[in-house]
């Protein structure tokens, strides 16, 4: 219970010191006076007040609303495939959506990439989201597919997912061989997940999805807990577990879809958060492990975002890449560590 | 009262599972589950627990069909201990408070919490509450399934395999203990075993399942060696040594 209590502690001063660097960090520095009094909207900086509220603080929340959802849903995934290495990342769905948003650029004409006073910014977003969030649901649907097949295992649905992930990225290279310089621009800069892509409508969009993930995965917690112990067992204990893997399959595909469809691929944040509170806490229920999931998913995502800004400053990395070079390692480690435990037995 | 009539299981390949399985158990029974490997028990277990739907027949558990209940309600009048062969990383009270799912809305409630304790309390577990599950030996894990199975407050038990890689003192230790639970608490238990004597020695009743059929079912006193050697294609004995059954082979 100690170590609950630390852990909420560390993660909400966490957050306020994150929050509190990303409102004053940006292209634009500033003092902590400046940015406070920006904050209260005293009207001494108008431009910085703008900076704050239209750009940073949708980012901000963006960025606790995506790795929330993306974090919420690894742990259901990860749960109801029986595989820790599941998220949406590995299962397909963000190559669904890379897809997707190529065939909005490149088929539909939804407009290339353009240089701006304030940077580059697409032709119609609203389009290209579109098309991602199609390309995610139609990966999660024949996936889902997959999972109506009589005896279909979990470890049948990950593979599914593989096969699915390979055929997206095919189809993606195959839009791009025959797209125009601008367009395969355009294509690969969506690809590169960034949390300036949205603005206010798009953060509390994600963020009520999550929102509402949460509260139906916390609904199911104890059913989840039951499936852990296998098929077999949850059945024993009067889970509908066919019922859960499906409904549950479907909550996840439209969070990932959401988040992805707004801000681009931001990989491996649905494995690290989970990870890291198993590692934390050895035995711990779902009753626990996906408000935190969530909470940490969304910390280290605005962690990451912080550290894409500063460590090529003045220049700007998309956070996808910073979580990727976080993530793999974490990947690894958990696919030796699973290749160990089965190698003993 | 558990009553299975006429229990058949076909694949789509036309291959038969389970024959015209038919038996009928009174409460504070114990009955015995044996036979060779892929002669049907756990095909059988399966259907019981209402898991997996018979190609025929029916199964009634004080005159309610399995078949056409609810999971959860399922779970309150069975509960289904399948073959265990990995345990989670969570304590040793969450696994048994689990049991309470099928009572649970949302979360257990403090009703749910004392039944688990109680039965904590009841197997001699409580001492272990908080210890996490990967570090228990075989037969404490096997005690805690069977906790959490009770924690179900089901009529019937079921436990399929369950004295599997323990040594012999935890075989003894964990068939006493669903003795004991089945007279306390008057369940109808069924167990599969692949141990012939600890069979004879604590089931009430057996049923042997040769290829998916019955080749014997009723009181373990009236069971012939002819039967037990038909199925397992051995020779196989039962000596009287004070007044008390042995199979050898």
């Amino acid at each position: 219970m100690r170590g609950r209590i630390i852990f909420w502690l560390s993660l909400v001063c966490l957050l306020i010191l994150f929050v509190l660097f990303g409102l004053k960090h940006g292209a634009v520095q500033n003092t902590w006076r400046n940015t406070l009094s920006a904050l209260v909207m005293s009207g001494e900086h108008e431009d910085l007040e703008y900076f704050i509220w239209h750009l940073r603080m949708p980012k901000i929340l963006a960025a606790l609303a995506v790795g929330g959802a993306l974090s919420v849903s690894g742990v259901i995934l990860q749960n109801i495939l029986n595989n820790p290495l599941a998220s949406s990342f590995t299962l397909g769905l963000s190559q669904g959506a890379a897809f997707g948003a190529a065939f909005s650029i490149i088929i539909l004409g939804a407009g290339s990439l353009m240089h701006t006073g304030s940077g580059l910014v697409f032709g119609n977003m609203g389009m290209i989201a579109a098309g991602a969030f199609c390309g995610t649901m139609l990966a999660s649907f024949v996936i889902l597919m997959f999972s109506f097949v009589k005896g279909m295992s979990a470890q049948g649905l990950i593979l599914a997912g593989v096969a699915m992930s390979a055929f997206f990225s095919a189809c993606t290279m195959l839009l791009q061989y025959f797209s125009t310089d601008n367009q395969l621009a355009a294509t690969v800069f969506w690809t590169f997940g960034d949390l300036s892509k949205g603005g206010w409508h798009e953060a509390l969009t994600v963020l009520a999805v999550m929102l509402f993930g949460i509260l139906f995965s916390f609904r199911f917690s104890w059913d989840y807990n039951a499936i852990q112990w296998g098929e077999l067992h949850a059945a024993g204990l009067g889970v509908e577990v066919r019922k859960i893997r499906i409904y549950s399959l479907i909550i996840t595909s439209i969070m990932a879809a959401f988040a992805t469809a707004f801000y681009g691929v931001i990989g491996f944040v649905g494995l690290i958060a989970p990870h890291m509170v198993r590692l934390m806490f050895k035995h711990t229920g779902h009753g626990f492990l996906i408000p935190a999931s969530a909470l940490l998913g969304g910390v280290f995502l605005l962690g990451a975002d912080l550290l894409a800004q500063i460590i090529l400053y003045p220049l700007a990395l998309p956070v996808g890449v910073i979580t990727a070079f976080a993530g793999v390692p974490m990947f690894l480690f958990l696919l030796m560590k699973r290749s160990i435990k089965n190698a003993q037995g | 009262m558990l009553r299975a009539e006429n229990i058949c299981c076909t694949l789509k390949n036309g291959r038969k599972i389970l024959d015209d399985v038919s038996f009928q158990l009174q409460k504070g029974e114990i009955c015995g589950i044996i036979g060779p490997n892929g002669a049907g028990k756990t095909t059988l277990m399966k259907i019981i627990a209402g898991v997996l739907k018979p190609s025929g027949g029916s199964v009634k558990v004080e005159g309610c069909l399995i078949n056409q209940m609810k999971r959860r309600e399922t779970a309150r009048k069975i509960a289904y201990l399948p073959q265990t062969t990995h345990a989670v990383p969570c304590s040793v009270y969450d696994s048994v408070l689990i049991g309470r799912k099928p009572y649970m809305t949302w979360h257990p409630k403090q009703e749910d919490r004392s039944m688990a304790e109680d039965v904590m309390d009841e197997l001699g577990i409580a001492h272990m509450k908080d210890k996490c599950v990967t570090e228990l030996s075989g037969g404490e894990f096997q005690k805690i399934l069977i906790a959490r199975a009770l924690v179900q407050n089901a009529e019937v038990l079921m436990l399929d395999e369950p004295i599997n890689h323990l040594d012999v003192k935890n075989q003894v230790e964990i068939m006493e203990t669903a003795k004991s639970i089945t007279e306390r608490r008057n369940l109808t238990t069924l167990i599969v075993l692949h141990d012939l004597n600890l069979a004879v020695r604590y089931a009430d009743k057996i049923l042997l399942l040769d290829n998916g059929s019955t080749l014997y079912y009723g009181n373990k006193c009236e069971m012939d060696e002819a039967h037990l050697s038909s199925a397992y294609k051995i020779p196989i004995e039962i000596k009287s040594i004070n007044k008390k059954s042995y199979v050898i082979y």
